[in-house]
């Protein structure tokens, strides 16, 4: 890469979080209790760093990237699921990136999104397309869907039975995934 | 259908080829190979991802991914089983690929069945638990989303993925010569 | 870069109108996709063929649906199979969460969220919508369709208009069934759907019927018009008069007509945006007239799929193409074109550049055999005049006023050898100029006999070990074939070839020719020929031609133990070694000329 001196890769992790050494990490990145990386993921703190909250998964193929200057924000209980991109500065908790969603650099994600499988998270035209500057903030519960990633608000229905299979799905891996993977040391 | 397909090679040793005659690409991922089960003559390409370590929650040893005969597991694509609580636990399901099954090259495959004689086309997003039965075609860049159900001689595409036709009688043959076709034609330099 | 080809339907075969008619088009389709009858010996296709309903199932559920409930579920799916109002995709459904208890007890009892209970709700995997939004609950998770029919019912005024009109048009249909005496009963019997013609003779009454201030012709209807109801008459099929529908009430009164209504609509419509107006291809698989916004739309139940049962359109024949079975993917009768025409398919594409310098071909720039053995077979054939070649990707474009010489392999599904002939159809007088002129060098040849399957797969192994064995034999065998890889491979199959079609007692004569023939490349039951096309001036667009293929098989005698051709039986009483033709047409698109 042409661009002068990315940060030196610096992992803090929590003793409980699980990264897979088959991954690639590069910068200064945090991740806080119980985070676990699934093999073959990318993450890559090439500006500014990123601190992953409590509680994330990170499947194979996901690639979260932060190319500002700032610190990429990523709050507690996300999943990331197969071959996302993100590129979103900061993201709030409890949001679901199905298989292969992008998400761009210019939107902040607040609380209880999903973006569906397949769609891409723009800067919205409609809400300030002149001023390409600023950031967007999607609202908590939106969704995002179909091949025009429309967007839309859950009314929260089964929310208790998702949050809880996220748990129990946490759980399960941390027993799973240390069998067959390797795993990073603590640092 | 065969007569002017194009040889494609492979630098020799880039691919370990098994008694069965599999050829599987050094450069894919298999975690927990000993979970998973491959029915000869398939081939499973460069930078592929096959998460045979994801196994149900009880005890004993579970087959994770099987694959029958003459399958494509295309460059770049992943198969992974679906999860979900049972009883109250989480638990990981395992993947079932029959005959004849071309999976196209970057495709996310969660499905807990596909039946024999089935075409996936590149990009596609195949959902947790989704059912494919034999004989169907998934367009390319298809996202099917989670437990959908694309039954016998159907034609899906979209995202989220529709039944958009039928496919013709001799579908079959068509589909089980082009396999038998490219399995001979993926060889070493 | 496609073969398609023709169907002549229920004419009897002839060469389809050049590729400069537009509407011979619907002449040709795809191998794969053309039936054949073997009582007619003629190629049949989805435009012809007769279709009927065999089954009806749920494309979610799997569901077999009886065809006597068909009618009543209307077409869709009984069960709990809906789509998503919004994205289409089925719905699943979903257990409500645990009692209002907040979320941190949740997490730490293990036992409560998983199970769920009533109320239950549809919910979309794909984009997260769910019946809450519309008020719909359900107590069972089971039955959704019935469940929702109890609560939500058609309104009083649509669902007795519609028994009013069922009843009104069934009392017609009843009616008009055929009486089994009925006359010319050869034809009609055959016909499944006699009140179909009934209706179409309703139709032609309707036509002739006096318009008010036409009064032109008022003679010749007058002439005409007994002797059509004498010969219905005779025909004693009675058709009866449609009595008039008179609807309940007047859609005026409905208040279809909504005025300020409407207005109002229009006004939330414009504050929602885009987003507020549902599409239209959400709308129309509605049955009813509904509202316009999304937020109106409703999940519908999943519509059924059929499997088709197809026929012979030919009147005198009607055997069945293609009979489904309704439990397996199999086909109790599967008469598909491909297992009895040979498959043909267009390939290697080169362009023929016109510099003939010598010079270059003395330079020993070329030193590899396959180069010069190429160019030798391309002098050998051109017949002295020196031409140079090259390979083009298939998907480029064709340029005008050039020549392209292609290969057109063929490819044999009968258990006996063929024989080929490939002409150029006869164009009608007066046709436009084709955009290109075909020459054919070789327009005889044979393929071989297909081989049983186990044969065939044995030499698919045994073909790995070939390749890299018989590099040595390519420099001498060179001189006389192609030097591609492909034949350097036929010579090791040759002496396999031999030996199995000695123990299938099929085809020995032909097998142990030579393997090429002229011009001719040969592999298992595949045969390669020339093709040079040359482009007129001012050629543009889509480049096609057609071709006749006439293919001639040996109907042998009964003890053949491959002989599954019905139509073979016939002429095998007759004698021992009967030749028999078939003909057909074939369309071959090799590009566009921008």
């Amino acid at each position: 890469m042409s661009r002068a001196a990315a940060p030196p890769t610096k992992i803090t992790s929590h003793s409980s979080c699980m990264i897979s050494q088959d991954t690639d990490i590069r910068g200064d990145i945090a991740f806080d209790e119980g985070t676990i990386v699934h093999p073959k993921s990318s993450i890559l703190a090439l500006g500014g760093a990123i601190s992953f909250g409590k509680n994330c998964i990170i499947e194979e193929g996901v690639i979260i990237v932060n190319r500002g200057k700032d610190t990429m924000k990523i709050g507690d209980s996300n999943h990331f699921m197969v071959g996302c991109r993100i590129e979103s500065p900061s993201i709030g908790e409890w949001n679901t990136f199905q298989p292969r969603s992008t998400c761009s650099s210019g939107v902040i994600i607040s609380d209880n999104c999903t973006l569906s499988a397949g769609t891409t998270l723009l800067h919205s035209l409609s809400s300030s397309a002149s001023t390409s500057e600023s950031m967007e903030t999607l609202p908590p519960c939106t969704v995002i869907y179909g091949s025009n990633s429309d967007r839309r608000v859950w009314d929260g229905t089964g929310q208790k039975a998702g949050r809880n299979l996220r748990e129990k799905h946490l759980e399960y891996l941390r027993e799973i995934i240390p069998k067959y993977n390797r795993i990073r040391p603590n640092t | 259908m065969g007569a002017f397909d194009p040889i494609m090679t492979y630098e020799k040793g880039t691919y370990i080829e098994t008694d069965t005659g599999n050829k599987v690409s050094r450069k894919a991922t298999i975690t927990g190979a000993t979970n998973i089960i491959l029915g000869g003559k398939s081939i499973i390409q460069t930078g592929s991802i096959l998460r045979g370590d994801l196994k149900r929650s009880t005890a004993g040893q579970h087959v994770v991914i099987s694959m029958g005969r003459y399958c494509l597991i295309g460059e770049g694509s992943v198969v992974r089983p679906p999860g979900k609580l049972y009883k109250g636990a989480f638990t990981f399901y395992p993947v079932r690929i029959s005959d004849f099954v071309h999976i196209g090259s970057n495709c996310i495959i969660e499905a807990a069945q596909i039946g024999s004689g089935v075409e996936i086309g590149k990009n596609c997003i195949i959902g947790k638990f989704v059912i494919v039965k034999d004989l169907a075609v998934i367009l390319p860049d298809t996202v099917l989303p989670e437990g959908a159900v694309v039954p016998s001689m159907s034609l899906w595409g979209g995202n989220p993925g529709k039944l958009i036709g039928t496919l013709p009688e001799t579908y079959q043959e068509t589909m089980e010569k082009k396999c038998k076709t490219y399995y001979q034609q993926f060889r070493p330099a | 870069m496609s073969v398609s080809y023709s169907c002549s339907h229920l004419a009897t075969p002839y060469a389809p109108l050049p590729p400069s008619y537009p509407s011979s088009s619907t002449a040709y389709h795809p191998l794969n996709k053309l039936y054949f009858c073997e009582e007619c010996d003629a190629t049949r296709c989805d435009l012809c063929v007769g279709v009927e309903i065999a089954s009806y199932f749920c494309p979610n559920c799997l569901f077999d649906v009886p065809s006597a409930n068909v009618r009543a579920d209307k077409n869709r799916c009984a069960r709990s199979c809906f789509s998503c109002p919004l994205c289409e995709s089925s719905l699943s459904i979903q257990a409500s969460d645990q009692s209002p208890t907040d979320i941190s007890t949740i997490a730490t009892s293990s036992s409560s969220g998983q199970a769920g209970g009533p109320p239950y709700t549809l919910v979309c995997p794909g984009c997260k919508w769910s019946s809450k939004e519309i008020g719909w609950n359900f107590d069972k998770p089971t039955g959704i369709a019935l469940q929702l029919s109890k609560i939500n019912t058609l309104s009083e005024t649509v669902q007795s208009e519609f028994d009013l009109i069922k009843e009104h048009l069934e009392s017609y249909i009843t009616h008009s069934t055929p009486t089994p005496s009925a006359p010319s009963s050869a034809r009609s019997s055959r016909n499944p759907s006699r009140h179909i013609s009934n209706l179409t003779q309703m139709a032609q009454k309707a036509l002739h019927r006096n318009v008010g201030g036409m009064t032109a012709y008022p003679a010749a209807f007058n002439s005409r018009r007994p002797n059509m109801s004498n010969q219905e008459n005779k025909e004693n099929v009675g058709w009866d008069e449609l009595a008039e529908y008179r609807p309940k009430t007047s859609w005026r009164q409905l208040g279809l007509e909504r005025g300020l209504e409407d207005a109002e609509k229009m006004r939330e419509i414009q504050e929602a945006g885009p987003d507020g107006l549902a599409g239209l291809d959400k709308r129309w698989k509605n049955s009813w007239e509904n509202d316009r916004s999304s937020k109106a739309m409703t999940p519908q139940r999943i519509p059924l799929q059929t499997k088709l049962t197809k026929r012979c359109p030919h009147p005198n024949c009607r055997h069945l193409l293609i009979q489904p079975d309704t439990k397996t993917v199999r086909m109790k009768i599967k008469m598909t074109a491909s297992n009895y025409l040979p498959l043909i398919e267009i390939g290697r594409k080169r362009r023929r550049l016109p510099n003939t310098d010598e010079i270059e071909e003395q330079n020993p720039t070329f030193t590899s055999t396959e180069d010069i053995d190429c160019r030798r077979r391309e002098r050998r054939r051109t017949r002295g005049i020196l031409v140079k070649e090259e390979d083009e990707p298939m998907d480029s474009t064709l340029t005008s006023g050039e020549t392209y010489s292609f290969q057109l392999a063929l490819i044999n599904p009968l258990y006996d050898p063929i024989q080929i002939r490939l002409t150029q159809p006869h164009t009608p007088r007066n046709a436009p100029t084709p955009k290109c002129t075909v020459n054919i060098p070789t327009p005889h040849f044979t393929i071989n006999a297909l081989k049983d399957a186990w044969a065939y797969d044995e030499e698919d192994e045994n073909e790995d070990i070939l390749m890299g064995g018989s590099e040595a034999g390519l420099s001498e065998e060179g001189t006389t074939t192609t030097g591609t890889t492909t034949t350097a491979n036929a010579t090791g199959t040759l002496s396999k070839k031999s030996r199995f079609s000695i123990l299938a007692n099929t085809g020995v004569g032909v097998s142990n020719k030579k393997l090429r023939e002229g011009g001719v490349e040969k592999k298992g039951n595949m045969s390669k020929v020339n093709l040079d096309v040359e482009l007129s001036k001012e050629a543009k667009g889509k480049i096609e031609f057609d071709l006749e293929v006439r293919y001639t098989y040996k109907a042998e005698d009964i003890g053949t133990p491959t002989d599954k051709e019905g139509k073979d039986k016939s002429s095998a009483k007759k004698s021992k070694d009967e030749y028999k033709h078939f003909t057909f047409w074939i369309r071959v698109k090799i590009g566009q000329v921008v």
